[in-house]
């Protein structure tokens, strides 16, 4: 299996003195969908910024390692050049213009290739992922809920026509039903498209629901790195993200699975 | 000192450190013997030229303090000082009062105008409230025309010389070692204020002022304590300009001597008060320089218009280098030099 | 009636000169204080115009536009793209000094006397009687007219195409916009070109019901508060804020006192910022970003 991203010993260091990440290692097969866990401050944003592109205004720089991309370097590559290469960020916070309606975020994106196609149709395709957004379509952006603006977030990102989707803390600060939605909602734009994904989240079992492999982060290092399947059965893992004594919450699938008969029934 | 000393290298730290700081107070000294001294071979026009460099010093310093150090941007310092120098005329034009009231009065004056130039900055920052200062620059202008306009004085108010201890500061030498002593003694005291706690404050709440407030810094106190203290000081020097000038108008305090305030300190180097001096001679010498310039070309129509038009191009063009190009300013240039010039080894440090 | 019709004149420049900030500040969080100035430029390009190239008035007026385009994307591209990323304030600082320099090179150029730009391209400015008792100049009318077409065509291009949707979106998040794809500098550069556009617009408008000279740049400075009424992120509320500075300054020059023209823009100015200092429209988070 092909890595489209391969990152080797990443260092970056904010405002030239504060060093972020220590030498992060990780890669994203093609195709897959790679988790990268970690705890608060663990480094998870500042990687995904770093791979996504920096701009001016951050202040940051990458110190040393390397991004490869599709085999191409592009080890402090900014922004809107990464974009055209098809490298797309949902950040973490901040991820929709809440002065834009609904349809006016996606029609915003601009990219060399996503411009010129036809707009109309680009939006049903969102649409078409995301059935919810499509009622919505009139409706500013900062009216919307937390799970539509993360589902918004995504669909703005699926415009710039990404072949690797970066995404920042899918399910953080959002109601379990939500979550539920959107892990089902990717599952199947990864069934349908050839996309990749690197997924940043705290929740493990998030992480487990959707991706195939896992890395853990912990102060800037890659600490742990597997397939799910063995993550899952970690004992650290339980212990660090899991929550330790509620062993039954591992099994987030099956709760989830629970919680979508019970809607059904309702 | 001695027994601190530790062997690093050939030449110790503390050496170098005791070498330069007398270095550096031999600078001070020669300095002030320099300017004791420049009088005696200098024409009136250097005098005259010395002396508006001492005021607009004075200006600097107190612009320096509230926007350099506590970080309060101010587009009203030419309100401040017409309303120093309004008090003054005011004062002596109705009561016939001397200095030891005029002075005092505009002081307090300039601080409580500061006060209230003061207040939108405990919720406004930024360009808002550049905007309120500005505004309040207007309304202060707005007073004094209207004071002309009624008093019949359409044209300003004349001042006679004042009189110190029954001593007439009429001719260029006398307010020449005057102002030279003012202008030191604002040094001296706007230095010994940033070393104080006050000082402390203003920087804290500059760098971050949820941070300052979150460390126990007053911050809405402070903030108003630096419009005050610097209005009172900005004001006092409009007063002196007024006595120096014989005449108080509406005329002199447009909102283009703010800009050149604000150009003194950036091209000084924002946050030092050496920076503000230097600012303060720069700005003061640009017309000179410029109308020097336009003479030794061969111009046709060298008059007044022409040359102010020009300085005013020139600062603009000067201010725009300086932001875009060297935004620590002269002292920066400067700090570089000094440190080229001590160790040229460590030149690769500098980005 | 007759003050009604001064109010709506006065409405129309503030709120034509108000624009600028408003795109701008809108798109990029700068005050940009060369406004004024820029906006006199304007009427002196015309002067230039119509003695070098064409001595039509509706092609020298034409010809002007396009100028003052060059001048703001040049202003931006050789002057305030270097700011971007810097402090807020070193970049208002920049166009004050920008200000300065425009104002002595336009002394410089066009000499410190007035002008009568009307004359210089043969332009009609006959008054004309709405009603028996209402007049207002040609020049004034067109004022009106254009600062109408401007608000409608701004509304329209923000709201409508996709570089005006770029804008409002850089103006709310530049990251984001940056992480979208969005290049910043095209969407700063078209903003500062329609700023100075409107401006320039407003400034020839102006100068051919009156004369020019260098100190009209103050009405610069008069509609700023104009825009800061109505929140200085708002068309609308630039619009508004236009007709309440323009009708207390109208009203209180024709019953109460001439001198206090000058300074009634900025008496409202006060009161705004005590009372509601992100104006009327405007968004109270803009505070806490400044």
């Amino acid at each position: 299996m092909t890595d489209i991203l391969e990152v080797t010993e990443l260092e970056v260091t904010y405002q030239r003195s504060i060093r972020a990440l220590h030498g992060v290692n990780l890669r994203v097969a093609k195709g897959q969908i790679t988790a990268l866990l970690g705890a608060n401050g663990a480094g998870k944003s500042t990687t995904l910024r770093a791979i996504s592109g920096f701009i001016g205004l951050d202040n940051a720089r990458v110190t040393a390692g390397n991004v490869r991309y599709l085999g191409e370097d592009i080890t402090g590559l900014q922004l809107p050049k990464t974009i055209h290469k098809g490298i797309v960020l949902v950040p973490e916070r901040d991820k929709v213009f809440t002065n834009l309606t609904v349809a006016e975020n996606l029609e915003v994106v601009s990219t060399t290739r996503a411009e010129g196609s036809n707009w109309r149709q680009i939006e049903e395709e969102i649409f078409v992922y995301f059935p919810r957004l499509a009622k919505l379509r009139n409706k500013p952006a900062g009216l919307l809920s937390g799970g539509e603006r993360q589902m918004l977030a995504i669909g703005s990102a699926l415009v710039c026509k990404p072949n690797l989707l970066l995404i920042d803390e899918l399910s953080l600060g959002l109601a379990p039903v939500i979550v539920d939605e959107i892990i089902e909602r990717l599952r199947d734009i990864h069934a349908r498209t050839d996309l990749s994904i690197l997924l940043v989240e705290q929740s493990a079992a998030v992480a487990f629901a959707l991706a195939s492999y896992g890395f853990v982060l912990e102060n800037g290092k890659v600490e742990l790195e597997g397939a799910t399947q063995d993550l899952r059965t970690n004992q650290k893992i339980l212990e660090l993200y899991l929550g330790t004594g509620s062993a039954g919450r591992a099994d987030y699938l099956a709760n989830a699975r629970r919680r979508r008969e019970e809607r059904a029934n309702v | 000192m001695s027994n601190i000393e530790t062997g690093i290298g050939k030449m110790t730290p503390a050496t170098t450190r005791r070498k330069r700081l007398s270095q550096n107070q031999v600078a001070w000294i020669g300095l002030i013997v320099l300017l004791v001294l420049l009088p005696t071979s200098a024409t009136p026009f250097h005098l005259d030229i010395a002396s508006q460099i001492f005021i607009a010093g004075i200006g600097a310093l107190a612009l320096m303090v509230l926007t350099g150090i506590a970080g309060q941007i101010s587009l009203g310092h030419s309100g401040l000082m017409a309303a120093g120098a309004f008090t003054t005329g005011i004062l002596y034009k109705e009561a016939g009062a001397g200095i030891w009231i005029t002075l005092p009065a505009s002081v307090v004056a300039g601080a409580v105008i500061g006060l209230i130039f003061g207040l939108p900055s405990l919720r406004l920052r930024g360009i808002y409230l550049a905007m309120s200062t500005l505004a309040l620059h207007f309304l202060v202008i707005y007073l004094g025309g209207e004071y002309e306009f009624a008093s019949g004085a359409s044209t300003g108010i004349f001042l006679d010389p004042p009189v110190v201890f029954g001593f007439e500061i009429y001719d260029g030498y006398a307010w020449y070692y005057v102002l030279l002593a003012l202008v030191a003694g604002t040094y001296w005291g706007c230095r010994n204020l940033l070393n104080s706690k006050t000082g402390r404050a203003w920087e804290a709440l500059h760098a971050n002022e949820t941070a300052a407030e979150a460390l126990g810094v007053q911050v809405a106190n402070y903030k108003l304590l630096a419009f005050v203290i610097t209005s009172g000081i900005a004001s006092f020097s409009g007063a002196l300009f007024a006595y120096y000038q014989n005449f108080v108008s509406v005329e002199a305090f447009t909102l283009f001597l703010s800009i050149q305030y604000i150009a003194m300190i950036i091209i000084g180097g924002m946050g030092s008060l050496p920076g503000a001096l230097l600012g303060a001679v720069f700005v003061t010498l640009v017309p000179y320089f410029v109308e020097w310039l336009m003479e030794a070309v061969p111009y046709i129509g060298l008059d007044i218009t022409t040359v102010s038009s020009a300085s005013y191009a020139a600062f603009g063009l000067l201010m725009i280098l300086f932001l875009v190009f060297e935004p620590s300013g002269l002292t920066g240039i400067w700090k570089r030099l000094v440190g080229q010039f001590a160790s040229p080894s460590k030149r690769e440090d500098t980005p | 009636m007759q003050i009604l019709a001064n109010i709506v004149v006065l409405t129309s420049l503030y709120a034509l000169v108000a624009c600028g900030y408003v795109l701008v500040y809108k798109v990029s969080r700068v005050l940009n204080l060369a406004h004024g100035e820029l906006m006199i430029l304007g009427a002196y390009l015309l002067v230039a115009t119509s003695a070098g190239i064409a001595s039509d008035p509706l092609a020298a007026i034409a010809l002007t536009a396009m100028f003052s385009i060059v001048v703001g994307l040049s202003v931006y591209l050789l002057l305030m793209r270097k700011m971007t990323g810097q402090p807020v304030l070193a970049a208002v600082l920049t166009t004050v000094a920008l200000g300065i320099l425009l104002r002595g090179a336009m002394v410089l150029i066009w000499g410190p006397q007035q002008l009568n730009v009307g004359a210089m391209i043969s332009f009609d400015n006959a008054s004309i009687a709405l009603t028996d008792s209402v007049r207002v100049s040609t020049a004034a009318l067109w004022l009106v007219v254009c600062t109408f077409l401007v608000y409608l065509g701004l509304l329209a291009f923000l709201h409508m195409s996709r570089w005006g949707m770029r804008m409002r979106a850089s103006g709310q998040n530049a990251l984001l916009a940056a992480q979208r794809g969005i290049n910043l500098h095209t969407v700063y550069a078209l903003a500062w070109t329609l700023s100075t556009f409107s401006g320039s617009l407003a400034g020839v408008l102006v100068t051919l019901d009156s004369r020019i000279d260098v100190n009209m740049a103050v009405i610069g400075l008069k509609a700023f508060p104009a825009a800061l009424v109505g929140g200085l992120d708002s068309l609308p509320g630039a619009l508004i804020g236009a007709g309440v500075i323009a009708a207390l300054e109208v009203l209180l020059i024709h019953y109460v006192n001439p001198l206090l023209s000058d300074v009634v823009p900025f008496l409202v100015l006060i009161a705004i910022l005590i009372v509601r200092p992100w104006g009327l429209y405007g968004t109270k988070e803009e505070l806490n970003r400044v």
